[in-house]
């Protein structure tokens, strides 16, 4: 039962069936001299690449550029983000020969070191002098032996605005909307040995834009009339002003009690943190009022026991 | 046979040394398919009224008609379904005709068989015809001349002061067409239960109305808000953009039998595209109910190579042991997708999908990262999901509205019937 077209002529099928017929002498001789010619030319062809397949681990890092922000003082900001094509595994890449920036040989350019699964966008920023030109930046990651590069350029449809990392991409609400993006700092952690518990605080303020909003009630069909609509795919509830945590560098994994989001009570958000190993890390706090966020780091050196 | 018949006259006519003219052949094609864009003051950059307007332009237009890039209708040909509305796609004898002028030296022929013109008022700006509400953001707003993409939103309030249904809308440009990437409108009901509110319509060069088939429209509740929400992408001119929607409505009273509406489907927003290669992603979407498909559109950003819909049946035999698909049906592809074209594809009301309630809707789109797709401006680097031009999407817009059983098994009937009067 051919629904889609079952109202297209049987008889105009049935022609196109018959010119089929004609011509499929004529054209196996044709692909028979076209597959001939390809046999050259097949290995130029770029594979069809299906990246939907989700693998726990084993995967490896892509870096990506994300745009770059034009400085009041005349120099420019390149913003990289990440993709780890793993759905669980976390890997640790300190600045060096795998995760390196360049120019700039070996420096430590303040690059993430810890790589949480999947996609962050906007997590990363390296300021370049206003002579910059045409040059290139790159950001190198080998991980799992696959190196991946972003190139960094001062290409104009790659800039952006603070605002637009503020939103997480999505510039909405506009530049014209009042909402003002909320501030954040954290307060001095002690310093923790590794295995023990330490209490991360973060002190939030936000002008109380957007508000918060409870789910939508599915409307009802009123007699008479057609059914409600329900296409929008918007509308998500806002859980009001909240922060997540995150490491973004480190030796090793940083254990949360809870990583967020955590509403904001009393101007803060507080959660446990235990380090499993010493080192230095930096953890990543960030403050959501539903549209737009900002992000504090704070280090904290794990001495050995 | 008509086209075959019609390809060979044009074929023959060249073979016999009668080149076509401007003026009695090419004329009326033009008039057909390209002049509504394609004059002073549309959206062309330059005008083909005239031989002395299209005569610099022949090679140019041979190419892009062969090629089928123009008039832009990118749609297979060859698989799914092949009636629509508004096809604006010229015939293959059409092509031939425009190919042995230009071939032939681009002749302007006897003035005397120039077709009278066509007459072009205001109301050609919208596809929909003439609106009967016109809602209009209450002043420009002046885009940069550089930078990154912008958003900027807008909230009217209409005053509309009674429920109405609406037969058609459409979004459109009045200024600054060439940065406008996308301009989507919602409709807000209640802006503190919803700000987002509930998705319109939207414009995107190349688009045209939404169009509702017969007996179905939206309800547009008295009180609602329209949201204009606008992605600019400076172009190097400062720009003013001012947008405006507009709405044909029913009689008031009228209340029509079905919801019509617009949505996503098979939305990939892991999109993983390598730098230098094709990528394939593939997303779905499950209809809860019967459904008829009237329209359909791809949705991709610049690196957008392919896109297509099919549809995987449920198993509705009585003795199938298990609920999953049965088989699957090719709705439509575009097989060579154009950015800078966000084309509906109106499907004529005999041919629109009619599926049955558990179809899964699927959509299988082609990325394009590599120095081979001409829009690409990064091909060295990855891209991945986001909002920006220079980021990627992927989906279709599907337009639809959904029936009850009895009704799906009248339309079910209905085609069978009139599928065996044609035969």
């Amino acid at each position: 039962m051919k629904l889609i077209i079952s109202s297209e002529s049987p008889r105009a099928r049935k022609r196109q069936r018959l010119t089929n017929s004609g011509m499929k002498t004529g054209i196996r001789f044709c692909l028979c001299i076209f597959f001939l010619l390809r046999i050259g030319q097949a290995q130029k062809l770029p594979p069809d690449y299906i990246p939907q397949t989700k693998f726990n681990s084993g995967q490896d890092i892509v870096p990506s550029f994300d745009g770059w922000l034009r400085n009041p003082d005349g120099t420019f900001t390149m913003v990289f983000g990440y993709l780890n094509r793993n759905y669980k595994e976390e890997l640790a890449l300190p600045a060096g020969p795998d995760n390196k920036v360049e120019p700039g040989g070996m420096v430590d350019r303040g690059q993430p070191t810890w790589f949480l699964p999947r996609r962050h966008a906007w997590v990363f920023q390296v300021k370049v002098p206003a002579d910059w030109g045409q040059k290139e930046l790159v950001w190198s990651i080998t991980a799992h032996g696959r190196t991946e590069k972003a190139y960094a350029t001062l290409q104009m449809e790659q800039e952006i605005i603070p605002r637009l990392i503020m939103s997480r991409g999505n510039l909405s609400p506009g530049l014209d909307n009042p909402n003002k993006p909320p501030s954040i700092s954290i307060t001095p952690v002690p310093t923790p040995t590794p295995g023990s518990p330490v209490s991360l605080t973060a002190l939030v303020t936000d002008d109380g834009l957007p508000k918060p909003r409870a789910p939508k009630v599915a409307t009802v069909s009123e007699p008479g009339k057609p059914l409600a609509q329900t296409n929008s795919a918007e509308g998500r509830p806002r859980i009001g002003l909240n922060v997540t945590w995150a490491e973004y560098r480190g030796p090793a994994k940083v254990i949360f009690d809870t990583s967020g989001p955590i509403l904001i009570t009393d101007g803060k958000a507080t959660t446990i943190a235990r380090f499993s190993q010493p080192g230095t890390y930096v953890l990543r706090a960030t403050a959501n009022d539903g549209e737009l966020s900002t992000t504090s780091d704070v280090t904290i050196a794990v001495p050995a026991n | 046979m008509k086209w075959i018949f019609l390809t060979f006259l044009a074929v023959s006519s060249l073979a016999f040394g009668a080149t076509p003219t401007f003026t009695k052949d090419v004329a009326p094609i033009f008039q057909k398919a390209c002049e509504n864009c394609h004059r002073p003051g549309s959206i062309a950059p330059m005008s083909l009224l005239t031989w002395k307007d299209a005569r610099p332009w022949a090679k140019s237009i041979k190419e892009k008609v062969v090629g089928r890039t123009m008039p832009p209708w990118h749609i297979d040909r060859n698989v799914g379904v092949s009636k629509f509305k508004n096809d604006p796609s010229l015939t293959d004898a059409e092509i031939a005709t425009i190919t042995a002028w230009v071939d032939g030296g681009s002749p302007e022929g006897n003035p005397a068989d120039m077709p009278p013109p066509l007459k072009f008022t205001d109301a050609d700006k919208w596809h929909l015809g003439k609106p009967d509400v016109v809602v209009s953001m209450p002043k420009a707003y002046m885009l940069k001349a550089r930078g990154g993409d912008e958003y900027y939103d807008a909230e009217i309030d209409p005053g509309f002061k009674d429920d109405m249904y609406i037969a058609a809308v459409e979004t459109k440009p009045d200024q600054g067409y060439k940065v406008i990437h996308h301009a989507t409108t919602n409709l807000i009901e209640d802006p503190e239960e919803d700000p987002v509110g509930l998705f319109l319509n939207e414009y995107a060069i190349g688009k045209e109305a939404d169009i509702f088939p017969g007996d179905s429209g939206r309800l547009i509740k008295a009180g609602s808000k329209i949201h204009f929400n606008i992605h600019l992408h400076p172009n190097g001119t400062e720009t003013p953009v001012q947008v405006s929607l507009g709405l044909k409505v029913y009689p008031k009273g009228t209340v029509p039998k079905y919801v019509a509406f617009t949505q996503h489907m098979g939305d990939v927003s892991e999109l993983d595209l390598p730098a230098g290669q094709i990528t394939r992603n593939d997303g779905y979407f499950r209809l809860p109910r019967p459904a008829v498909l009237s329209a359909y559109q791809p949705h991709f950003h610049t690196l957008g190579k392919a896109q297509c819909v099919e549809a995987i049946y449920p198993d509705v035999r009585a003795d199938s042991a298990r609920p999953g698909p049965a088989r699957t049906e090719t709705i439509s592809c575009v097989s060579n997708y154009q950015f800078g074209w966000s084309i509906t594809y109106p499907y004529a009301e005999d041919a629109a999908p009619l599926l049955p309630a558990g179809t899964i809707i699927h959509v299988t789109s082609w990325h394009d990262n590599s120095d081979n797709n001409p829009h690409d401006l990064q091909p060295k680097n990855w891209v991945g999901y986001g909002q920006r031009t220079i980021d990627e999407m992927s989906f279709a817009w599907i337009s639809l509205f959904y029936i009850n059983e009895a009704d799906y098994q009248q339309r079910v009937a209905a085609r069978k019937k009139a599928a065996k009067a044609d035969e």
